[in-house]
């Protein structure tokens, strides 16, 4: 006697018609070889990025008139703010995903990119007070945007302790959606905080209504190294996602019968 | 390119430990990163082998020592 549900003997399930597409990718059977397989292209892009952004950033970009070099901080520190609210917003909206349509699969994609949007998250706060040491003469001020950005790594930390807390897949994956989606509102309030607030941290050079109040290469290395980090975080988040369905798949047939469980013996 | 020399590009005009500790500091948890996921995806494996093992065991264990069914004679 076992309280295991039956296993799933084929090994690519077949998928009613009007499911094919890119919605059978629902399927973990399905997703997980489209993940492995483009997850290291993924990487391969984030590191030509990056060092077409880097060699802008560092070669072609001038010295800035009011900070002199050590404004090419920036090449890291926005990129890595940005893609730490996006990667927020991401995951609340697989939560809700996941709790609208009851996906599994959504709930795996919003605990697998948690960890990348720490590490943004931490990369943004450490970079961020190693540029305001020289600029503003401290590393830390308790402003609006700097204190709801701290805000926010507590929240990726909580959302990923609660993940580990839980065995229960389901209750983990709810609670956890509800970290996500509750969370998300801090997102705007960081993003708004230079506005709303009297802040030490400055305005936006960069808004989606207004022309960039900075010069065209500093905002090209820039955008390049956006790029790379959104594409460092796509190939994180399929590489991560991928041990992640298999323990949550792993009644079904189609893991065991997968290469990667199918060899015993690990490097 | 406007550096005059190897030598200003590190010293990155003045403010060399600022920038390169942030680099640094960003490289290294990319690293961390990496390893993670390495170290992630080896643990499940592993795990889902033991899984697999405990399984087999305790469907092992059932057959050879089925529970024996209630007598008529047995107390309630």
């Amino acid at each position: 006697m076992h309280g295991m549900s039956e296993p799933n003997s084929r090994l690519e399930s077949p998928l009613p018609h009007r499911q094919e597409g890119w919605r059978s990718l629902a399927a973990p059977a399905r997703f997980y070889p489209v993940a492995e397989r483009a997850a290291p292209r993924f990487a391969l892009l984030a590191v030509v990025l990056a060092l077409a952004g880097l060699w802008v950033g560092f070669f072609v970009a001038p010295t800035d008139a009011q900070q002199g070099e050590v404004y090419r901080i920036i090449f890291i520190h926005v990129p890595a703010a940005w893609m730490s609210m996006f990667l927020y917003l991401v995951m609340a909206f697989w939560a809700g995903v996941g709790l609208v349509l009851n996906t599994r699969l959504s709930f795996l994609m919003m605990r697998a990119l948690a960890p990348t949007g720490a590490l943004f998250c931490a990369v943004a706060l450490i970079t961020g007070a190693l540029w305001g040491k020289p600029t503003w003469g401290t590393y830390w001020v308790w402003d609006a945007r700097l204190t709801s950005q701290l805000l926010l790594m507590l929240l990726y930390l909580g959302f990923m302790a609660l993940a580990q807390a839980l065995d229960n897949p389901s209750r983990g994956d709810r609670a956890c959606a509800l970290l996500a989606l509750v969370g998300a509102f801090n997102v705007p309030v960081i993003y708004f905080s230079v506005v709303w607030w009297n802040t030490l941290h400055q305005g936006a050079s960069v808004s989606l209504t207004k022309a960039p109040s900075m010069a065209q290469t500093m905002l090209l290395g820039m955008l390049l190294m956006a790029l790379a980090a959104w594409a460092w975080s796509v190939a994180m988040a399929l590489w991560r996602i991928g041990p992640l369905i298999l323990e949550r798949e792993r009644n079904a047939e189609w893991v065991w019968q997968h290469p990667v469980l199918a060899q015993k013996e690990t490097r | 390119m406007h550096w005059a020399s190897w030598h200003d590009f590190w010293h990155m005009g003045g403010a060399a430990f600022f920038v390169w500790a942030s680099y640094a500091a960003t490289l290294a948890l990319l690293v961390l990163e990496l390893i993670g996921l390495r170290v992630r995806r080896q643990r499940a494996i592993e795990g889902l082998h033991r899984w697999k093992a405990v399984r087999a065991s305790r469907r092992h264990d059932a057959q050879r020592a089925p529970v024996p069914s209630p007598r008529a004679t047995d107390p309630p």
